[in-house]
């Protein structure tokens, strides 16, 4: 039996009315009332510039903050498939009750029904608002809006712009902030980054920023504050994520009482150029369309070298299409990711580090040509021979998987509020509605959802309730005390005085997360991750090197405060990790997994999110939020 | 290979700056241009002397961070590519590089390589939007968009901001960024709306950025990561004579 | 009034301003070329085109005006995004040239040769054919006296600025397409041909006069 301390707070009743119903008990502030409130936002992507956006149109004064020097630059814009939408366009059978069963299924049942069940409802609502931004939507020679399938779902219900959806959706909410901007109801703050949550009578009140030009140390404060920051794939050093994305928002928010949930669970995506050399800095995605025609293989040998053209049909295993007969080279990404990592370890890998598998085209283009392919992948195959200078017409594609999104994040409750009071998180930022498995074209829908359609009445309800500040109190003890202790942690950052750059530690640390709380996990690797993760803040706090001054521009010292927080981030993955004794989606623990090697989930004892607070001296202490179907059914994946 | 850099050392946007020389040895070709600064960034904290500053961040060539001039050209030698899709194997053994921030009144240099291009968003929000707020809008496919202006409309929309075509213009125009949002949004029937009132606002702000104007030289779309075209710009103006002339007599009515 | 100032004010009222008046200048030099090539058919068809001309008396006279007002807010409308210009760049030690055409990048530096050019023609030319014929023939002024072809230097410097003018017309004609919206649309490419009319063959044209009056008539 699961012990549950820990509560959704989601409305009782039927699960398909239950959001429009609920939105009706919400209290509503006129424009001239909602002017007497200022709200923080942190992170200006898709959540945090939508949510900015529409707030202000609320009448809400909104102070947005970012570490860019644009809202536009923000990592979303960079997700190339699509964003889902149950608009059953194409007539084949979809519906919100569809899209929110393959989401909750995708996720290995754990995330929570209503969420998802709001986001797949919501999903409508967002490709209106996006067409009447402007947002360029692929169309059908009929005019209307056309649509894709992704990510092994067998309806057609992606909505993309080429292979920029993100970039296009994001400049629709830039676009969308922008003109509240011009209107005075936003005011942006470029080139911030937020290094502490103020909490005054047990209510998150502010908030403690540095600015990246000069090195200020500033409070604000607000009525209320909501995190749009992001994942923190980039705890590994190398995943597909923009170099600055980072946890540090939300970690200071953790350490000040807000619950992590579900930290372990992170996304690798399986197709991803490899890893070339030591210096590589940044992974590129290469979209999951490719497996469509691509046929996934490696060498049946051990340190087999040969060129793959010299290598016979016979002596080349098929791996994916082998175990997984009927899905072949389509099974979802876990699956996909967690096998070539397995090919790979039994040392049949290819490439100068033993480390990528080949996805081959050559049965592709014989047989359709190579015309077709071309039409159908030429920029793809054009990236591909840009970075990599070999060409995949006439050479397989080597490919690998990379850490691409993190489902974990902080527990936010149905308002998409944290632990803390007034504290609220949204989008990639958040655990709520992936599970322990994310679908393609999600995670544009969830951001996007959070930020228009959910925050703005959640938190306008909070607010309602709340007496209007109306006046800085940034001159209060809690402000004061908040920014001494940032300027404390800085001064110290900057007197290490010793032989590395943050970027090697960085690199030390990622390599350490990605073997042992990576594509899978077991308690050996986890315990000993655990042992390494101490040494290694250890040499950070000794041997780091901060050259020239704090009060300037500083890229070292922006990464050296990042880091610090991946650091500490790491060691509770590896606790979460640790702790849940089963494998479900993303998270592989190898000790638990069926006979056939795919992962055995544990209904009974870890049916529960796993929310983990911040502990000073010691191990985080572990809140759990029992999950409840009362939907769907719960069943074992199988893509045989 | 072996490499020679000048690169420009500014400290901030008050502060003069000059060309240093900087020497990397046994380089991978395979690498890109910015994994060669972060290693000269490397060997420079080692020695305690300042890394140099620049812009990245998704190093995809889609946010638009990254950009700065290599031998006298945006981005670089190579077309429609952002310096984080660069990759040293464009260059040869022994070359001498010479990076320099983008230069324009309009993009004061923050220091080394990195500058302050906020004024595009100055430009942008003074039009570049379509007033639709969140919720009061009609069903997606209420309005058809014939595909060839859909097709025209996203490939103006591509712009990522990053200020190469500025850069590449000896008159430090906007006008091809300007033009690409204009055009991407006066496109499409949504954008009718405020059509007239953007052109003729953004040009405004555009020219009080401190920009220079266009003298229709073609520079920026040469140099443009994303290929973004000149005939952008020919819509501007279209729009623009249409919005003043209808403005003109719909006030003297 | 204070709006369409606005508007012409801005950088791309300005261009349009210069785009209008160039065009218009380039039309009156088809004019103008018509009017010289009499001088091939002869001293007597040349001196009575001239007079027809100045029979027309006041009509003329408005003509010019506008030319000069057209020359005068084109040049002046040409220096102030010059200088705006100027002011909006900063020098880049390394700039490449690699993507510009280098008439596009010279058309400030021809268009002010040319304007001295047009000074000097409207202090000789124009100003004898009004002024000071001295009992001279229009046809003889132009080919034979000082001021004219009879001067090898006068027609060096002709040829030289009738080139650069072309030149100047090879960009800007282009240019004017861009700044009236027409570069896109379906008549482009009718645009475009058309403007090697007037940026190629009229300037050949005029310089054809020099070459034959001032130096392959003397030769031979």
């Amino acid at each position: 039996m699961i012990k549950e301390n820990l509560y959704s707070k989601a409305p009782q009743g039927d699960l398909y009315t239950k959001w429009e119903e609920y939105k009706k008990t919400l209290k509503k502030l006129s424009v001239e009332e909602a002017d007497q409130y200022k709200v923080i936002i942190i992170g200006t992507g898709l959540a945090g510039a939508s949510a900015a956006a529409t707030m202000a149109e609320h009448g809400f004064n909104v102070h947005a903050f970012s570490f860019h020097e644009s809202p536009r630059r923000a990592h979303s814009i960079a997700a190339q498939g699509g964003i889902n939408a149950a608009k059953n366009y194409k007539n084949d059978g979809d519906s919100v009750m569809r899209l929110f069963y393959d989401t909750i299924k995708g996720g290995d049942f754990r995330s929570r029904e209503d969420n998802v069940y709001r986001l797949a409802e919501i999903s409508k609502n967002i490709i209106d608002q996006c067409v009447a931004q402007g947002v360029p939507f692929a169309r059908e020679y009929g005019g209307l809006l056309d649509n894709r399938s992704f990510g092994g779902v067998q309806v057609s219900r992606t909505f993309y712009a080429r292979g920029q959806t993100g970039q296009q959706l994001l400049l629709g909410a830039y676009s969308a902030l922008s003109r509240q901007t011009e209107k005075k109801k936003v005011k942006f703050y470029p080139r911030h980054d937020m290094l502490d949550v103020v909490i005054k009578d047990g209510k998150a009140k502010g908030i403690i920023t540095r600015n990246l030009l000069n090195g200020e140390i500033k409070a604000h404060s607000a009525d209320i504050v909501i995190l749009a920051t992001g994942g923190y794939s980039n705890v590994y050093y190398l995943s597909t994520n923009a170099m600055a994305s980072n946890v540090t928002a939300n970690w200071r928010a953790h350490r000040k009482g807000a619950l992590f949930a579900n930290p372990s669970f992170t996304q690798i995506h399986p197709t991803c150029i490899p890893v070339k050399n030591d210096f590589q800095s940044k992974l590129t995605l290469m979209s999951e369309s490719l497996r469509n025609d691509g046929r996934v293989w490696v060498p049946k040998e051990k340190n087999d070298t040969r060129k793959p053209i010299d290598i016979p049909e016979e002596e080349r295993d098929y791996y994916l299409e082998r175990i997984y007969p009927a899905f072949g080279n389509l099974v979802p990404r876990d699956v996909a990711s967690r096998r070539a990592k397995e090919v790979c370890d039994e040392g049949r890998g290819i490439g100068p580090t033993g480390f990528a598998v080949y996805l081959d085209f050559k049965r592709a283009i014989k047989e359709k040509g190579e015309d077709f392919i071309r039409e159908k992948y030429g920029n793809l195959f054009d990236m591909y021979q840009n970075i990599t200078d070999e060409n995949p017409y006439q050479t397989p594609m080597k490919i690998y998987p990379a850490v691409h999104y993190t489902m974990g994040g902080l527990w936010v409750d149905y308002n998409l509020m944290t632990t803390v009071t007034g504290l609220f998180s949204i989008g990639e930022s958040n655990f709520s509605d992936h599970g322990a498995n994310r679908l393609g074209a999600s995670a544009l829908m969830q951001g996007l959802a959070d930020g228009y359609f959910v925050i703005p009445h959640t938190a306008m309800d909070y607010l309602a309730k709340e007496k209007p500040l109306q006046k800085d109190i940034t001159e209060e003890k809690e402000f004061v005390d908040a920014i001494a202790k940032t300027e404390q942690e800085i001064e110290k950052l900057m007197s290490i005085d010793g032989e590395y750059a943050v970027d090697e530690v960085h690199r030390e640390l990622g390599k350490v997360v990605w073997d042992n709380v990576g594509m899978a996990r077991n308690e050996v690797g986890l315990k000993s991750a655990l042992k390494e993760i101490p040494k290694i803040k250890d040499k950070f706090w000794k041997e780091i090197s901060i050259p020239g001054s704090d009060k300037d521009i500083n890229q070292e010292l922006e990464k050296a405060l990042r880091i610090k927080d991946f650091i500490e981030l790491a060691e509770l993955m590896a606790f979460d990790a640790l702790d849940r004794e089963e494998s479900c989606g993303a998270h592989f623990r190898e000790e638990y997994q069926t006979e056939e090697n795919e992962a055995e989930r544990n209904d009974k004892d870890y049916k529960y999110v796993a929310a983990w607070k911040y502990c000073k001296n010691g191990k985080p202490e572990l809140f759990k939020e029992e999950l409840k179907y009362d939907n769907v059914k719960l069943k074992t994946r199988s893509y045989k | 290979m072996n490499i020679n850099l000048k690169i420009w050392r500014q400290k901030g946007v008050k502060e003069d700056g000059k060309l240093h020389n900087y020497r990397l040895e046994n380089v991978d070709p395979n690498i890109s241009f910015l994994e060669m600064l972060d290693i000269l960034n490397i060997n420079l904290v080692k020695e305690k002397r300042d890394p140099v500053a620049f812009d990245h961040d998704c190093r995809e060539g889609i946010c638009g961070s990254c950009g700065f001039m290599i031998n006298g050209r945006p981005h670089g030698p190579q077309r429609a590519t952002t310096v984080c899709q660069l990759h040293m194997r464009s260059f040869k053994n022994e070359d001498t590089i010479i990076l320099e921030p983008f230069r324009a009144e309009a993009f004061p240099v923050i220091k080394d390589l990195s500058v302050n291009r906020q004024v595009f968003d100055k430009i942008i929000s003074s039009g570049g939007y379509i007033s639709a707020n969140t919720g009061e809008v009609p069903e997606a496919n209420e309005t058809k968009i014939e595909k060839k202006y859909a097709d025209e409309a996203f490939l103006s929309s591509a712009c990522i901001g990053c200020g190469a075509c500025v850069a590449a213009c000896k008159n430090s125009s906007a006008m091809l960024f300007t033009s690409a949002k204009v055009s991407h949004l006066s496109l499409l029937p949504q954008g009718a709306k405020d059509k007239d009132a953007r052109v003729i606002n953004m040009v405004a702000t555009m020219d009080e950025m401190g920009f220079g104007s266009c003298t229709n030289t073609g520079a920026c779309s040469a140099e443009c990561p994303k290929e973004i075209s000149q005939e952008n710009i020919s819509r501007l103006n279209q729009d623009f004579i249409k919005s003043s002339l209808m403005g003109i007599l719909k006030r003297n009515k | 009034m204070q709006e369409l100032f606005k508007i012409l004010t801005s950088s791309v009222g300005r261009k349009i301003l210069m785009a209008i008046t160039g065009l218009s200048l380039s039309l009156f030099m088809a004019f103008h070329l018509f009017g010289n090539l009499f001088l091939f058919v002869g001293e007597a068809a040349f001196n009575s085109y001239v007079n027809k001309l100045h029979k027309l008396g006041f009509l003329i006279r408005i003509a010019e005006f506008f030319l000069v007002l057209f020359v005068m807010s084109h040049a002046y409308s040409g220096i102030l995004l010059w200088i705006k210009n100027r002011k909006a760049k900063k020098v880049v030690a390394s700039y490449s040239k690699e993507n510009t055409s280098s008439s596009a990048r010279t058309a400030a530096f021809t268009g002010s040769i040319v304007f001295i050019f047009l000074a000097t023609h409207w202090s000789t030319f124009w100003y004898k054919f009004n002024f000071d014929l001295q009992g001279m023939s229009y046809y003889y002024v132009v080919t034979e006296s000082s001021v004219g072809f009879g001067s090898p230097f006068v027609s060096f410097f002709y040829i030289i600025a009738i080139a650069l003018l072309g030149y100047h017309l090879k960009h800007g004609i282009a240019s004017a397409g861009q700044t009236l919206g027409i570069v896109g649309t379906k008549y482009e490419k009718i645009y475009n041909n058309v403007s090697s009319i007037f940026w190629f063959w009229i300037p050949l044209g005029f310089i054809s006069i020099p070459v034959w009056f001032g130096f392959i008539v003397r030769v031979i």
